[in-house]
């Protein structure tokens, strides 16, 4: 990356922003902020380091918010790469900054990263948030359906036409109708500044590299917290409660009038649920069996 | 596209955009050309503020029709204000 490129980056994400130097010594866009246990969140395609702030403006108080651009986005290297590679740069990224141990947040098909993570670095997980998570307690099938229509969309009709696509489903019905023309413009005006066709492509062809085993869910050993909308069109209440089942330690927190992205249509929310579910863990006191809370 | 016509509305858009991200907007900001507001970097939150602050302020609504082009330019949002405007007199004046 060149010195121009990194100034205009500094531009654009701001003073709080660091690179990082992957294993392989590719450029790695970072942020920390805050003091506490360590959160960190995985990205999304729809959600990048930058976008975390405005997610965490209560979690930041109590915790260390680490987040991070994944390879072959926003202000990381721009080179397609295999979704295996996603484990090991945050496994590098986490022995560079000095985190020993962390809860690992995900949405959607960054959830994956999460749990294989989890299941190959356990004594590095404290815990696990999966907000609308792309696992399915079944087994394969559904998931890949959907990217393969996404990658569809994307083919035929350009980043707009996969941005089309995916609004009305991702986000709930609620927001849709109440957010009216501004909110469509917002969020496809930053999908598009942030996604080019052939990053969300390349990406979205590496999700289809996840495993979908069901037994991955068992060898998660640590507590984790599933965060799912009550109008989310894939991970639904009933799949949240068998995932915590074959998992068997953590929570199940249901948020009402919410779709794929509770984060951003209930904020407030999502960061009571993730310090409560932190606290919990912290001091001993999550409750067992798992249980289940309609917010 | 006259700057005579867009240059006022073009102020008040960057004065809203300072409203609500003072801190993502630089002193010397470039509204002239093409994706001037989306070179900024702004987060969907900060955009959905502006955009709503702006419906608010000038009285307008936004319409999903709206090419991306529109949405990223400081000139051409304006310049697609001012139509809504002229629209809206005419409409009054029929």
């Amino acid at each position: 990356m060149d010195a121009e490129k990194i100034e205009a980056l500094d531009l654009r994400y701001g003073e709080s922003g660091r690179i990082h130097e992957t294993a392989d010594g590719e450029p790695m866009y970072y942020e920390l902020r805050g003091e506490g246990p360590t959160l960190t969140f995985v990205s999304t395609i729809y959600v990048m380091a930058t976008a975390w702030r405005n997610f965490t403006g209560e979690l930041v108080r109590r915790n260390r918010i680490l987040t991070y651009d994944l390879r072959n986005q926003g202000a990381s290297v721009e080179a397609p790469a295999r979704f295996s590679q996603h484990v090991e740069d945050l496994r590098h990224l986490l022995d560079d900054l000095g985190v020993e141990r962390t809860y690992l947040v995900g949405s959607s098909i960054s959830t994956l990263i999460c749990r294989d993570f989890a299941v190959a670095h356990p004594d590095r997980v404290s815990g696990l948030v999966l907000t609308g998570p792309s696992i399915s307690p079944w087994g394969k099938g559904r998931r890949k359906r959907i990217v393969r229509s996404w990658l569809a969309a994307l083919e035929a009709d350009g980043a707009q036409g996969l941005f089309d696509l995916i609004y009305p489903i991702v986000f709930g019905d609620k927001l849709v109708a109440e957010g009216r023309g501004a909110t469509y413009l917002a969020l496809r005006e930053r999908f598009l500044a942030i996604n080019s066709k052939a990053q969300l492509a390349e990406n979205l062809e590496a999700s289809l590299e996840a495993s979908d085993e069901v037994d991955l869910l068992g060898r998660l050993s640590c507590p984790t917290l599933l965060i799912v909308g009550d109008d989310d069109f894939t991970a639904s209440r009933g799949a949240a409660l068998e995932m915590m089942r074959l998992i068997g330690r953590g929570r199940v927190d249901v948020f009402s009038e919410c779709g794929h992205l509770p984060y951003f249509e209930a904020t407030d929310r999502f960061e009571s649920s993730v310090q409560e579910f932190v606290a919990a863990v912290e001091g001993g006191t999550l409750a067992e069996p798992p249980e289940e809370r309609l917010l | 596209m006259s700057a005579e016509r867009t240059g006022p509305t073009v102020a008040v858009l960057v004065e809203l955009l300072r409203e609500v991200a003072a801190e993502e907007v630089p002193a010397d900001l470039e509204t002239s050309g093409p994706e001037t507001i989306r070179a900024l970097g702004l987060t969907s939150v900060r955009i959905l503020e502006f955009l709503v602050e702006v419906e608010d302020r000038l009285g307008i609504e936004w319409g999903e029709e709206l090419s991306p082009e529109i949405v990223g330019s400081f000139e051409a949002m304006a310049e697609y204000i001012a139509g809504q405007r002229d629209a809206a007199i005419d409409g009054r004046t029929r």
